[in-house]
């Protein structure tokens, strides 16, 4: 190992209070990017995955009630890649766990899986039966709340009349990956939960027999969307159409993209926060660091190490501190990572949900840490470069004080000694003095070195 | 040319080559409110395999010849070449490369790095040289090969000195400057100390400089260069080198 090197590393035990300071700032930055890119990544890639999947449509209309006959025509606007007619309905479930009624979401399901859109994804038992009229699926969700297994009944009224229904799988759809109740914010997994039930069964009993009341459908990709959706309005509208809504205004969907969009924000704005405050501590720590090995800058001068190795040496701190922040941040990141993505799969539901640590992430939150702390160390080390080293190798020259406004004015003798060197300390360098005036006296000695006044303010 | 400089070639003998060729030097510093002119027009020649040393009171401006002529300033007028180098017109670059190749500093107060026992602080040197001796043999040349893995703080001031030199020499420089290297040294110390430089000087050939207001060390050089207030105003060619046991301050 070269003696630069040696240097460095003995330099940095020696400072390793500080710089262990800075490495935890910068383990911070680069944990919150693993931990929130993270999630964000493997959430979004989940639900891209999910939505590729199980076909999930572009636009929802709810209606009133429209004959089977209309599909063809919905089919027919230009844009339109596949139509899914269903029936939904919400119904009071008896649920025996619960002391208040229950609400169901009913949707209607049909046999052509390959064209369904929104396709369910099984967790257990299976599909209904179109030969049976009391089969239903039910969210998975809601049937862990309820601890209701395949073979279970479920009694609901629906339309009026009570039914017992026979759960035979729990499922999960990429429409409720975030299921909240009508008109409520939060999800309540023991009262509200989502039924499915085949077309056959559930048409005839919300008399909706060859009929539907809501309308889902994908779109071609250079579809115009808001085309589709004022062509889909005008011809649902004599049907009681409540209007088309896109991906955006779908209630899971939305909830889902607005918290991506969140944690996509944290991962950014938090580590920015954070590396800020690494490249200030840096410069302050390097100023300081080099302002006190002044003369052995000189010597590594006089002895022939030039400008970029001298720079090179001292940036090696920053990127000492950043390469100890990195291994805890890798590690603390890729830890929380997985809890945090853990922690959502609690309230969003997907078919596969798992923290993929990403080492392009890795490397690219270690490059931008390194890029901060040189950033921070910039200052301090192109002090020292620039310091010729004749000079260098001459003790610092005295600080430049002058009579400052108040000794003008013939006050000055007014106050004693110490009096008189705290007002000058403030007036020399009134950015670092004003937030703690009375702290100046006591740290005039290190002003008066000149390095941490000045760092500051330049900083 | 200055009388001063007519002496100085009758004493260093006009059939040798100079190394160093100094002409019409001057170092003026800006101090803001006032000008300190701290050379004037100083002439001087260094030949190879000399032993020169200059005398003065602080502030006679020796040093900052010493660091003109070792490339870690520049003159602000007048020429300055080692060889064929011109170092009054050379770039940061070009000096940093004629420091790293030809010239060894020993300073007054040694400078090793604290954290680098005393091999790593020549190795320091060593690292960046062309064709450098290894460091435990500078070591060994200063006396030091058994204190080789202390670190400064657990040396003496004479030892820390030798280890300065040894760094210096490792890197087998054309020229050893000599900042005074006695100075923050007792009498036999300080000995010890001449008695490297001496011998680094008659075994390796090394041309050697050395600064001191000491006047009893001029006994020991080829040449005696005595200045004040910027200016040469002696030069002395020693007869013969004195040994250090006959000299005493």
């Amino acid at each position: 190992m070269r003696a630069l090197n040696r240097k460095l590393l003995r330099d940095a035990w020696k400072h390793r209070g500080q710089m262990l300071s800075i490495a935890a700032v910068v383990s911070v930055g680069i944990m919150t990017v693993l931990t929130m890119r993270g999630a964000y990544e493997s959430l979004s890639s989940s639900q891209a995955q999910y939505y590729r999947d199980t076909r999930f449509p572009d636009v929802w209309v709810r209606l009133e009630r429209a004959p089977e006959s209309l599909r063809g025509r919905i089919a027919a606007i230009p844009g339109v890649s596949a139509v899914n007619t269903r029936v939904t309905l919400v119904a009071t479930l008896d649920v025996p766990s619960v002391d208040v009624p229950a609400l169901g979401y009913f949707v209607s399901v049909t046999d052509d899986r390959g064209a369904t859109l929104s396709d369910l994804h099984l967790s257990a038992g299976r599909f209904v039966s179109p030969r049976r009229r009391d089969e239903v699926v039910v969210s998975d969700k809601f049937a862990i709340a309820n601890a209701f297994v395949p073979g279970d009944t479920l009694r609901a009224v629906i339309n009026g009349r009570q039914r017992d229904l026979q759960i035979v799988g729990t499922a999960i759809s990429p429409e409720y990956t975030y299921a909240v109740p009508p008109g409520a914010i939060y999800p309540d997994d023991q009262r509200f939960g989502i039924v499915w039930m085949h077309r056959d069964a559930l048409g005839p009993a919300y008399d909706m027999a060859g009929a539907f009341n809501e309308v889902v459908l994908t779109l071609s990709p250079r579809a115009d969307t808001a085309r589709v959706v004022a062509q889909l309005d005008r011809l649902l509208e004599p049907y009681g159409g409540l209007g088309a809504y896109t991906r955006m205004d779908q209630p899971s969907h939305f909830i889902l993209a607005g918290e991506l969009n969140q944690v996509r924000s944290m991962g950014t704005m938090i580590p920015a926060v954070f590396l800020t405050v690494a490249a200030f501590l840096l410069n302050i720590v390097l100023g300081r660091m080099i302002a006190t090995q002044r003369t052995e800058v000189a010597v590594l001068k006089a002895f022939g190490y030039s400008d970029l190795e001298v720079g090179r040496h001292y940036l090696q701190f920053a990127l000492v501190a950043v390469l100890l922040g990195a291994l805890i941040g890798i590690a603390m990141g890729s830890w929380l990572g997985q809890s945090m993505v853990g922690l959502y799969g609690e309230f969003f539901t997907f078919p596969t949900l798992r923290y993929e640590f990403s080492w392009i992430l890795a490397v690219l939150a270690v490059g931008v840490s390194a890029l901060a702390a040189a950033a921070g160390a910039l200052g301090a080390v192109r002090r020292a470069v620039a310091l010729p080293p004749a000079e260098a190798m001459r003790p610092e020259p005295p600080t430049s004080f002058r009579p400052g406004v108040f000794e003008r004015l013939g006050l000055g003798r007014l106050l004693p000694v110490a009096g008189r060197l705290i007002l000058r300390n403030v007036e020399r360098t009134p950015c670092a003095a004003s937030p703690r005036p009375s702290a100046s006296a006591f740290r005039s000695r290190s002003w008066s070195s000149g390095c941490s006044c000045s760092t500051a303010c330049n900083t | 040319m200055t009388p001063v400089s007519e002496s100085l070639r009758a004493a260093a003998g006009t059939q040798r080559v100079p190394v160093f060729r100094a002409r019409g030097v001057s170092k003026v510093y800006d101090m803001g409110e006032v000008k300190v002119h701290a050379l004037k027009a100083v002439d001087l020649d260094l030949f190879q395999g000399e032993l020169l040393v200059l005398l003065g009171a602080s502030g006679s401006g020796k040093s900052t010849l010493l660091n003109i002529l070792g490339g870690l300033d520049v003159p602000t007028s007048g020429t300055v070449v080692y060889r064929d180098h011109d170092l009054s017109a050379a770039d940061e670059r070009e000096l940093t490369r004629y420091r790293r190749e030809h010239v060894g500093f020993v300073f007054q107060f040694y400078n090793l790095i604290p954290s680098l026992t005393a091999r790593e602080n020549v190795e320091l040197v060593t690292d960046i040289a062309r064709a450098p001796m290894p460091a435990t043999q500078a070591l060994d040349l200063v006396g030091l090969a058994d204190r080789m893995d202390h670190f400064p703080a657990q040396l003496s001031g004479g030892e820390q000195q030798r280890v300065a030199i040894a760094r210096a020499v490792a890197k087998r420089p054309d020229v050893l400057l000599c900042d005074e290297p006695t100075g923050a040294l007792d009498l036999e110390t300080g000995k010890r100390v001449l008695a490297v430089l001496e011998q680094v000087n008659r075994e390796v050939g090394t041309t050697i400089a050395i600064i001191t207001h000491n006047a009893a060390i001029g006994a020991l050089g080829d040449r005696v260069i005595r200045m004040s207030s910027g200016v040469i105003v002696e030069h002395v060619r020693n007869e013969r080198r004195a040994s250090l046991d006959e000299i005493q301050w």
